[in-house]
């Protein structure tokens, strides 16, 4: 780890009983930009592995791995101890939790009085939702998120992943950095209470202004937007694909227009301004519709983007492994894990920042992987007494349950239902190969 | 609210003491810098004169009657700035800037990649104003790459990430989320990346690039989608929308709205989900196997999309959570600003602009509970702090003022 010395957050160390993502993602870039991070698991409620859920690795490499039980005194001192040579700690329990184990803000403050602490929580950590707890989708719920992506003629829609989570993981990275800088300055620790669903509301100004200043809630409206026609995904050649155009302006049009080959239907009058296709929105869409399901989406978007026309291909998840701009611009990392696994895509852990070079990533840690490093180097603990926790089970390297999570590599029959329930569009036997990693 | 921030209050803001130009628009790098400024950093934001962000021409306006020093979208996301309009693409412009630029910790920009450049400000002639200066490019696809130069808006970043394919039903066209999210990630994310650059070039005095490329902040969402075909090679859908929206997280209607009530319960908690819907009759062997519920969604729903119906979205929100289970309700606007939870953890500022009405933001991304929240200042009116910055800071005359504003310059 010579080269952690160059890394903005060398010396950095951060604790953290963190689980899911909101937490753990939050801390991904601080580890990818040198920061020391030891990721604390039960070992009786360990994080679902790549084999449960393959995002783990995504969320916790570069981390060291401590399996600690902190259901037992010597538990609970070993992460006293911890605490007093770190610089912070980062949780995203329910309030009571932490507070129960006697882990709460003042009383690590008073083990290492500028300590940071991070508390991630659903809703804030007081007021009488605070016990409350959330999985992503909730909070795009809460925030009116769902209220405004839909269709126009539906129900309130999730997008398929848990958003909110990343907002507040982002939200948490944020709050960490800016609290090490007010201690670089003035010495000083202190708590963060991150609410999931505030972090969410915060991005949300534009939508609350509005219902204020005009008294309209801001309805559904698919992929249109109140000013520009067209903007919309066509139906491309092939199965599910998908080209979005968005047509900023008349000279958007005009070229989109010479992009089409000037059909006849595009020279109308009423097509000519923004005004004139917003009214007549669906029988644009219709005809830019009739237009793209001739072509590939790809083509379009180089044909489009070549004319200057704002133009994407709606990506699915393998699009985007394999896209060649996020390739070229090192978005597209590597992991190169044990077996079976093998080498594996990731994105970019941090932000490419001039002159800082993190290296290749290392993988996320098992299960109390890293006990000994952790115990013997940073707190003194002798191979015997090591020896000793572990056989106590107050350390361990063995998880003790499961988390559910279902296996990444679908059976053949799994296949086939995902596929007839339309959750999938393709099933590769042999990713690695499609992508190139062999 | 305190008009102009004292010294020592300053100093015990997070950010106390950190000087940010800002040269943006519209939402990515005015967000940046406005989570800057929120967090006590100095932020002078550079508009162009006579014309300044489009965001201020953007709205929503009070009685929707445009005024650009009372567009919504701009109140919002320049709290805490002061404004200097100043014609970057002149040499005295640039002068100005330059001279900036020295008292500067960072630069945060939105603009097309290769304009600061264009303008006499790439990289090499700050530095020569000022080594450690972090520079934060943001833009939609980054700095490089063969789509630095592709046009994009929210659908397009939407469309390119990944977001829009696993959004929306299966059987229609996929869906964006209905604000401009991908820029609002890009701006917190550019403001992280900022700091880190900072905790570089404090100890050593070297200053960075930062690029942060929207569309990518956007696909970092995706990653668990990106996995899935990485390590078991499917590749994910929309989801279908399978009735009551059990098993897949989907809204659910109520009496008076909808809930949202996560995999908990159907998924994971089957053993007391029949229980706590007081619906005994999902209690049937068929419905064990976890996989049997998701094949038999329709029929599920068919006896749990009645019981939900029968009561509103904040019974079921309350009960459920006294259950543990983690339902949420689905709020608008208006629901969000009467919320409690808000109010009681005061979470709403309030702010009176000259040019518009008292109106509530949205407070603090986080508490800090050391260092001081800011003292909340409105956002500038254009160049309003003209004066104060080239007179008192950069030490001009009134007269050089005077010439830079007939010139055009200011």
């Amino acid at each position: 780890m010579a080269a952690d010395a160059q890394l903005p957050l060398a010396g950095v160390r951060i604790l953290e009983p963190g689980q899911a993502w909101a937490l753990p993602f939050a801390i991904t870039p601080l580890a990818a930009l040198g920061a020391q991070v030891i990721k604390i698991e039960a070992p009786i409620r360990p994080e679902a592995r790549a084999d449960g859920g393959s995002s783990f690795h995504e969320l916790n490499r570069n981390k060291l791995g401590l399996g600690l039980d902190l259901r037992t005194e010597t538990g609970l001192r070993i992460f006293r101890e911890l605490v007093a040579i770190s610089d912070v700690v980062a949780e995203n329990f329910p309030p009571r939790v932490m507070h129960n184990f006697g882990l709460d803000y003042p009383a690590l403050k008073a083990i290492k009085p500028d300590i940071i602490y991070l508390s991630s929580t659903a809703y804030g950590s007081t007021g009488e939702w605070r016990n409350y707890t959330a999985y992503g989708p909730n909070i795009e719920a809460a925030v009116g998120l769902m209220h405004v992506t839909g269709y126009a003629d539906g129900p309130p829609s999730r997008s398929g992943v848990a958003y909110s989570d990343i907002v507040a993981a982002y939200s948490g990275t944020l709050a960490i950095l800016a609290a090490l800088a007010y201690r670089r300055r003035t010495g000083k620790g202190q708590w963060i209470d991150l609410s999931q669903y505030e972090a969410g509301v915060a991005q949300m100004g534009a939508m609350l202004l509005g219902y204020q200043f005009t008294g309209e809630n801001q309805g559904r409206w698919g992929n249109h937007h109140p000013v520009m026609a067209p903007h919309q995904a066509y139906p491309c050649r092939g199965n599910d694909r998908w080209i979005t155009i968005a047509c900023r302006d008349e000279g958007d049009w005009q070229a989109l227009r010479r992009a089409m080959g000037d059909p006849d239907w595009a020279r109308d009058p009423l097509y000519q301004t923004a005004d004139g296709r917003k009214a007549c929105e669906e029988e644009l869409d219709r005809r830019m519709g009739d237009w793209t399901a001739g072509h590939a989406a790809e083509e379009l978007q180089e044909r489009l983007q070549a004319a200057g026309v704002p133009a994407g291909v709606a990506q699915n998840g393998k699009d985007v492994l394999l896209n060649p701009h996020l390739r070229a611009r090192g978005f597209i990392t590597h992991l190169q894990l044990p077996e079976p696994w093998g080498r594996r895509p990731h994105f970019r852990a941090a932000w490419p920042l001039s002159g800082v070079d993190p290296g290749p990533d290392r993988p996320a840690p098992e299960l109390g992987q890293d006990n000994h490093v952790v115990l013997r180097e940073l707190l003194g603990y002798t191979p015997a007494d090591i020896a000793a926790l572990e056989e106590q089970k107050v350390v361990g390297n063995r998880p003790q349950a499961t988390r559910p999570g279902g296996g990444v590599r679908p059976t053949g029959a799994a296949v086939g239902q995902l596929l007839a329930l339309a959750r999938i569009i393709e099933y590769d036997p042999d990713p690695s190969q499609t992508l190139g990693l062999r | 609210m305190s008009d102009t921030s004292n010294p020592s209050e300053e100093s015990s803001q997070a950010l106390g003491g950190l000087r940010v130009l800002e040269i943006g628009q519209q939402i990515a790098g005015p967000y940046c810098a406005k989570l800057l400024a929120d967090l006590g950093a100095d932020v002078l934001k550079l508009e162009r004169p006579g014309v300044g962000d489009g965001a201020r021409r953007a709205g929503p306006f009070p009685g929707k009657r445009p005024d650009p020093e009372a567009s919504g979208l701009f109140l919002f996301l320049n709290t805490n700035k002061r404004s200097l309009t100043l014609d970057l693409s002149v040499p005295a412009g640039r002068d100005v800037f330059l001279r900036l630029v020295r008292e500067a910790d960072a630069l945060v920009e939105n603009n097309r990649p290769g304009k600061l450049e264009a303008w006499g400000l790439a990289p090499a002639a700050l530095w020569e104003a000022n080594p450690d200066l972090v520079i934060t490019h943001i833009s939609s696809f980054g700095q490089d790459g063969p789509y630095r130069d592709y046009q994009a808006t929210e659908l397009i970043f939407y469309a390119l990430s990944g977001m829009q394919y696993i959004t929306g039903r299966h059987d229609r066209e996929p869906l964006m989320h209905g604000l401009g999210q991908a820029q609002y990630l890009a701006g917190v994310n550019a403001a992280s990346a900022t700091l880190a650059a900072l905790f570089r070039a404090w100890p050593t005095g070297a200053g960075a690039v930062v690029d942060i490329s929207i569309a990518e902040m956007l696909t970092r969402v995706i990653f668990s989608i990106a996995n899935q075909y990485a390590y078991g090679g499917t590749v994910q859908r929309r989801e279908p929308n399978n009735g009551a929206g059990l098993p897949n997280s989907s809204p659910v209607a109520c009496s008076d709205g909808y809930v949202l009530p996560s995999h908990a319960g159907i998924s994971t908690h089957w053993d007391t989900f029949p229980e706590f819907m007081g619906l005994p009759e999902l209690k049937r062997p068929e419905f064990e196997p976890p996989t049997e519920r998701i094949l038999r969604a329709h029929e599920v729903a068919a006896i749990v999309e009645p019981a939900f119906a029968a009561r509103s979205k904040r019974d079921w929100f309350h009960q459920a959570q006294e259950w543990r289970f983690p339902f949420a309700v689905v709020q608008d606007a208006q629901e969000i600003l009467a919320c409690p939870q808000l109010a009681e953890r005061q979470f709403f500022v309030e702010m009176e602009h000259p040019s518009a009405e008292r109106y509530k933001l949205p407070g603090p991304l986080f508490r800090l509970s050391e260092s001081r929240q800011p003292g909340w200042r409105p956002a500038p009116r254009l160049g309003q702090h003209a004066e104060a910055v080239l007179c008192g800071e950069l030490g001009l005359s009134q007269e050089q003022l005077h010439h830079l504003r007939r010139a055009g310059v200011v």
